[in-house]
């Protein structure tokens, strides 16, 4: 909290605006205020002031800078935890202001892949609609005499916390201060999506509980038991990037690990299978205690044919593979099953192979939660309630009442949220790229947190609020962060490197030896319908102001600003309803009322509902969008049986960004199986090769051409990319009424097609952004010359030049420009959101064109780097956006020249094809067709 | 010729008070409720148009209903459909004069205007419908400091090189061929601010023989330089599309079929036109029987080729064998978003030009005056179908979308409708429909030929 101007450090240099040397006769003050304006930044008065770099020692990651050079971005790792996992990330800012996440490529967690809401988290940094200082009843009061007001007293009684699940240090021994200071204060962890069964399951197997660490590299069968495991979990960027690993085959002769997917709604995880089964949640416990059995040489007796088909041949091949399968089973399943599943996994002696098992990095995950903390309300043993960093007024609707009783609460939080208009106190929550702290990992590395910025507006982080309670009057978590870590001083070169890294080294948590006790998994019966509730693009709903995130389309629905009951055609079929109409929900007296979205591929008989919406607090993007659908469920339940559904006669718009999943006979995005691809290896060769042209080829010229592969068979669809090309490119969002009218704005949109046989459902996921075409349409129709090729092969757009006719659209085969329709970007003037933008990427005005440039800004950058140092630029050197955000590495990009490279060699195998390439465009962009390994018997 | 193109034997001075006197004759159409209703309807719209240019130009083509990828949509279906009615003005006054179809005198005024007030409305949507119409002028190669020029590649500029030619020499046309009218409207004229203003637009003619020897050689050369730009303007237009790659644009039967298009919708209007105003100026002498049915034979005619073209477009997408082209011809059209505009363009341009085989079909003119509609309204639905259908359904399936209009597109619509109203009603109101000095030409030149004739069945 303390921002005393410290002058004694490094960053003095660059400390903003209060400096009064000279440069050279140029005043500083005069030269930051260009500075300021050549960032397109001028007349930002009172925000610019904010743009200082935090006055403690920061490391950036890369080196030492001696001072901030203007202009040259500097890139800081630092971690984002979310529900208590941390990720490790690097932070590009640019003159002190953080503009984009990149994922820290040495933190365990993340190997320099990203996910939406890390790429998004930058936009909630700027959000001006954030909670600013502090509040008592309503009215602004001051932070520091608000803290240390709490701080001077002493053994409070009934004294409650309510934060997130944690696994920070800091907070570990801040909380052990607290209740020194105040003895029998209680701490509770709520998380909307809970993840008690997967401990308490753990405990029941295991005996204590335990966090499963998968090594899906080494897994040659993987089971997934409704585990969207490569997209939807903690240590998802990880464990995508390892099961990528055992999965991308670069000829034929590859072998390649096969895939069992049962889950309610197609994910992406789903889509990557070779055995897709839909199930309905209620009916997984069932299929897990067959597969079971199975293994164990008892085929499925009884079920439908799909289904026991599957079970039989996931068995068959989990038996065959000994020590090299897998089964995961997901968050939502109850404790029961994941016990099963723990049996299941030691009978197949994936114990130590493909999976061990470490303490968990969570803080006491079986502690106090949410129902203690209503309990203890109702009973009147709560004074004073503080509510740190959760909304559970809005998403625990059923205990929300005895909370609201509470006289006294404080709210610690990032928007007025509907907790926080109860609070006696709000708090303003302090950005984790604003903040000091530290958290662990999944696999327990401690991740270092460090601000990369002085915080935008008054506000503290949880460790500093906890540091009040714990009796300091001025708590400043770097201080409290250097003695949590045994630093002596901010420049000890330990710590320097630590923070230059993003994490303590070799601070994972040991796995320890485990054996599994048997479980059985009774099944629920199942009655009416089953309602899956999973995490929407805003999480669960905390993310909700974040229009990145609101507009991000669903991998396979599209659907962007709200929710949907999202169901299989059979069931709609059974409602006597259509994609659109809505319906009304019933179970337990609650009651919701969302359309109803077709989506071929779910479950019968269950109907997902996505959580995060109809927020009737948070700021004008999140209130009103959607439906809020936590009424519906029961604290803390991944899944519910028995709901009623009905048709109420009213239609809905749907706001989605694809509307046709078939591809018509066209063979857009090809696909195959493993032993097809083996018989045809040269299947996709009607898709690439010469084609007939009556003009001279244009030869390239002799410097190094860009291009772009992308392998579709690691595509899971999970829109990292998108976001992370929104954030790199200013890229605006255009609200629901622009996507319900085809104006979405993103570069790269991820295109899924799904064929239909027999039941299964065939999913391709095709990153579609320009494709660079060598002969491109669109630039022989421009009228004025201002889309045009450049020598390194780059299809350029030249803002300046555009007078919107729009023919380049209509003449892309590809339909990847973008137009703005009005001035999108004219309301982030004169606000802090105009900070977030890139400086080296034209924000664009209204009536001009718009696309994918192949990130041209990181290509130049890249040049004049090479160039100063007298070298050529080095292979792998130029990174795309949506490339560095991919979890599973499916993008690649680089210089046709840079020959080895996995760019140059993946566009070399034999299942590369071009997308329309009949037309002649000659597209620099290549894909790899995806192939599936399903059992060569169909089962 | 069989029957007569003007009826009566009337004089010299009998056709002038006859022709000159729309203008000023008791009571004066300005003084007629019928043309202070419509006066009052068009001007109404056109404030509407000029109300909603403002809004667009101020606020973004957002306004409107376009998308990606419908990227292009009422703006250039307005514009094609504006431009293609000017076709038949052109093609009667030049291509007919050249061709010495004397049929074509007492309409050509009247189909001139029609074209010049019709181009004017298809020229403001090019502009319009641009992102920032503000720099619209770099669509012409004007020398500019940059030294940067326009792409000739692409068809737009070649569009607007041809638009704007095509308004320039109809204007001139139109103009000159009106002087030596603006000279009888001069003497003729009752009060004194009228001849004035007659007086300076009628440019000091004199009616000398050396000055009606220069008239007749300008007014030959400007038919003989409007003449290509009939068959020019629209298939440079039609290359905003056949140049394209777009599955439905991407053909080459596009100029003559656009040409053939143009030329029948804007007979269809001339009809439209012709008839109302031929019952209220009484012009039954000289706009007969026999120009009516030429024009309806005009329509059939290029009505078949419209027809044609719709059968090579569907037999090439199939020979093509290409996926998207026959979706797109076969699939599509017929039953995607947009089909019952592509029914009704089947109907009105295919179907009701078939009245036309039937002398009934030609001579009726309620029969006539309902079928000019309907071809009017049908060949604003191919627009659509060939703009907004071929763009809803491209290569990938999944960019496959469809569009609506908005508000704003047909308030644009309506208020160009109203424009030409306006303009049509002013014309009306202020100069002679019918050339009166080439219908004077004409009397004299039919005379002549009957004396001819019955001196030669003397001899």
């Amino acid at each position: 909290m303390s921002h005393d101007h410290d002058h004694d450090h490094d960053h003095d240099d660059h400390d903003g605006h209060d400096g009064h040397d000279d440069l050279d006769g140029l005043d500083r003050r005069e030269m930051m205020h260009l500075l300021a304006a050549g960032a397109g930044l001028a007349g930002l008065g009172s925000i610019a002031a904010c743009m200082e770099p935090p006055t403690e020692r920061i490391q950036p990651r890369v080196e030492d800078p001696p001072e901030l050079v203007p202009g040259m971005p500097l890139t800081y790792a630092t971690s984002l935890p979310l529900d208590g996992f941390a990720v490790g990330v690097a932070v590009t800012t640019r003159e002190a202001r953080p503009i984009k996440v990149e994922g820290n490529p040495d933190h365990p967690a993340s190997l320099g892949a990203t996910t939406p809401l890390h790429q998004a988290s930058v936009l909630d940094l700027y959000d001006p609609h954030r909670t600013k200082g502090a509040t008592e009843r309503g009215v602004p009061i001051d932070v520091a005499s608000l803290l240390r007001g709490f701080a001077r007293r002493e053994r409070i009684r009934g004294l409650w916390f309510v934060m997130p699940p944690q696994s920070s240090p800091l907070v570990a021994s801040l909380i052990d201060r607290v209740r020194a200071r105040h003895p029998g204060a209680r701490f509770a962890t709520f998380a909307p999506l809970d993840r008690r069964a997967v401990y308490q399951g753990a405990a029941a197997a295991l005996g204590r509980p335990l966090e499963a660490q998968y090594r899906f590299d080494r897994a040659d069968v993987v089971v997934s038991l409704d585990a969207d495991f490569a997209c939807a979990m903690p240590n998802s960027l990880r464990w995508a990037h390892d099961f990528a690993a055992r999965r991308r085959i670069s000829s034929p002769a590859g072998e390649m690990s096969r895939l069992y997917v049962a889950e309610p709604r197609p994910s992406p995880t789903g889509s990557l299978a070779d055995h897709r089964l839909a199930a309905r949640p209620s009916r997984i416990p069932a299929i897990a205690r067959a597969l079971f059995a199975a293994v164990r040489g008892r085929p499925a007796p009884t079920g439908e044919l799909r289904e026991r088909r599957w079970i039989n041949a996931a068995a068959a091949d989990l038996a065959a593979a000994r020590g090299r399968g897998l089964v995961v089973v997901g968050d939502r399943a109850p404790a029961e099953l994941h016990a099963l599943v723990h049996a299941l996994n030691a009978e197949i002696g994936a114990f130590g192979a493909t999976v061990a098992f470490t303490p968990p990095a969570i803080l006491d995950p079986l502690g106090d939660g949410l129902p203690e903390v209503a309990d203890a309300a109702r009973a009147g043993q709560v004074e004073l309630l503080v509510i740190a960093e959760v909304n559970p007024v809005y998403a625990a609707p059923e205990l929300a009442p005895a909370l609201i009783g509470v006289r006294d609460t404080l709210c610690l939080t990032h928007e007025a949220s509907e907790t926080s208009a109860r609070a006696r106190w709000t708090v303003a929550l302090a950005h984790p790229l604003e903040a000091w702290g530290d958290a662990r990992a999944y696999d327990g590395t401690v991740s270092l947190i460090q601000p990369m910025i002085r915080p935008l507006h008054p506000s503290v982080s949880l460790a500093e609020m906890l540091a009040a309670f714990a009796g300091e009057e001025q708590p400043d978590a770097h201080r409290l962060l250097l003695e949590q870590h045994r630093v002596a001083a901010p420049d000890d070169l330990g710590w320097r490197a630590a923070l230059r890294r993003g994490f303590l080294e070799n601070t994972e948590l040991p796995a320890v030896e485990v054996t599994a006790t048997e479980h059985d998994a009774e099944p629920a019966p199942a009655s009416g319908y089953d309602l899956s509730f999973d995490a929407s693009p805003v999480y669960d709903g905390r993310f909700a102001g974040n229009a990145w995130l609101q507009e991000l389309p669903r991998p396979q629905e599209k659907l962007t600003w709200g929710n949907a009951a999202i169901a299989s055609p059979a069931t709609a079929r059974a409602l006597g309803a259509d994609h659109g109409d809505v319906v009304r929900i019933k179970r337990n007296g609650a009651v919701a009322e969302l359309p109803l979205f077709v989506l071929p591929g779910h479950a019968d008989g269950c109907v997902s509902l996505e959580l995060g919406y109809g927020r009737r607090a948070g700021g004008p993007i999140a209130e009103g969008v959607g439906v809020d659908v936590y009424p519906l469920r029961p604290y803390g339940r991944g899944f519910v049986t028995g709901a009623v559904i009905a048709r109420t006669g009213a239609t809905a718009e749907l706001a989605v960004t694809q509307q046709h999943f078939g591809q018509d006979h066209r063979d857009v995005a090809p696909a195959a199986s493993l032993a097809w691809y083996r018989q045809h290896p040269r299947f996709t060769d009607h898709m690439w090769g010469p084609t007939a042209t009556m003009l001279p080829v244009v030869e390239m010229e002799p410097r190094l051409q860009w291009a772009m592969t992308i392998d579709t068979m690691l595509c899971t669809g999970c829109s990292s990319c998108v976001i992370a090309c929104q954030a790199e490119n200013n890229i605006p969002v255009v609200g629901r009424r622009g996507v319900v009218r085809n104006r979405v704005m993103h570069w790269l949109r991820i295109d899924t097609y799904r064929a239909e046989d027999e039941g299964d459902v065939e999913v391709v996921n095709q990153p579609m952004l320009c494709q660079h075409c060598e002969k491109a349409p669109c630039e022989y129709v421009c009228p004025v010359y201002a889309t045009q090729h450049s020598p390194d092969g780059l299809n350029e757009m030249v803002y300046n030049r555009c007078i919107g006719t729009r023919f380049c659209s209509n003449n892309c085969p590809y339909k990847v420009r973008r137009f703005n329709w009005f001035d999108f970007t004219g309301g982030s003037r004169g606000t802090t959101l105009a900070l977030q933008h890139n400086p080296t990427v034209t924000v664009r005005a209204r009536g001009v064109m718009e696309k994918c440039t192949y990130c041209v800004q990181r290509i130049r950058a890249a040049e004049i780097t090479a160039r100063v140092e007298h070298r050529e630029i080095r292979p792998g050197e130029v990174v795309t956006a949506c490339q560095q955000a991919c979890p599973t590495g499916a993008i690649k990009f680089g210089a046709l020249q840079h020959a080895g490279t996995d760019m140059v060699t993946w566009r070399e195998e034999p299942r590369h094809y071009a997308v329309l390439h009949h037309l002649g465009t000659r597209p620099r962009t290549v894909y790899l067709a995806k192939i599936t390994n399903p059992r060569p018997e169909k089962p | 010729m069989s029957e007569p193109i003007i009826l009566g034997s009337p004089t010299d001075a009998e056709l002038g008070d006859q022709l000159l006197g729309t203008a000023w004759r008791r009571p004066a159409l300005g003084e007629q409720r019928w043309w202070r209703v419509a006066f009052g309807i068009a001007g109404a719209l056109t404030l509407v148009l000029f109300s909603l240019i403002t809004y667009t130009v101020t606020t973004g083509i957002g306004l409107w209903g376009n998308n990606i990828p419908v990227a292009w949509a009422f703006g250039i279906i307005n514009f094609v459909w504006w431009i293609g009615i000017g076709h038949a003005g052109t093609f009667i006054s030049a291509i007919l004069y050249l061709f010495e179809q004397r049929w074509r005198t007492s309409i050509n005024r009247l189909a001139e205007a029609m074209t010049l007030f019709a181009v004017m409305q298809a020229a403001l949507y090019p502009v319009l419908h641009l992102g920032r119409p503000w720099f619209a002028y770099w669509l012409f190669p004007y020398p500019s400091q940059m030294e940067t020029w326009p792409q000739v590649k692409s068809a737009l500029p070649w569009d607007a090189a041809a638009v704007s030619t095509y308004f320039t020499v109809s204007l001139l046309f139109w103009y000159l061929g009106m002087i030596p009218d603006l000279a009888s409207m001069r003497d003729h004229a009752p009060t004194r601010r009228r001849r004035i203003i007659y007086g300076l637009f009628a440019l000091g003619w004199n009616g000398k023989a050396s000055t009606w020897r220069h008239y007749r050689a300008a007014y030959l050369v400007l038919a003989g330089l409007a003449t290509p730009l009939v068959l020019s303007v629209h298939s440079v237009v039609s290359s905003d599309f056949a140049t394209a790659l777009v599955p439905g644009w991407h053909s080459t039967i596009f100029p003559p079929y656009f040409v053939a298009g143009a030329i029948f919708s804007g007979f269809a209007m001339v009809l439209t036109l012709l008839i109302p105003v031929r019952a209220i100026f009484k012009l039954h002498n000289v706009v007969t029987q026999k120009h009516i049915e030429n024009c309806a034979k005009l329509t059939l005619v290029t009505g078949l080729i419209v027809a044609y073209g719709y059968i090579v477009e569907w037999f090439m997408a199939w020979y093509s064998g290409e996926r998207s082209e026959l979706y797109q011809a076969w699939i599509a059209r017929p039953t995607g978003p947009g089909a019952p505009l592509f029914w009704l363009a089947m109907i009105c341009n295919v179907l009701v030009p078939q009245l036309f085989w039937w002398k009934r079909g030609r001579t009726n003119v309620y029969l006539l005056f309902a079928a000019s509609l309907l071809i009017n309204l049908g060949m604003w639905s191919e627009r659509f179908m060939i703009i907004v259908q071929s763009l809803e359904r491209e290569y990938l399936p999944s960019m496959w979308a469809s569009y609506a209009p908005t508000w704003v597109d047909l308030g644009l619509f309506l208020g160009t409708l109203g424009f030409f109203s306006l303009l049509f009603l002013l014309f009306l109101r202020n100069l002679p429909v019918v050339a009166l000095s080439e219908m004077r030409e004409l009397r004299h030149d039919l005379e002549h030929d009957a004396e001819r004739k019955e001196a030669a069945a003397h001899v």
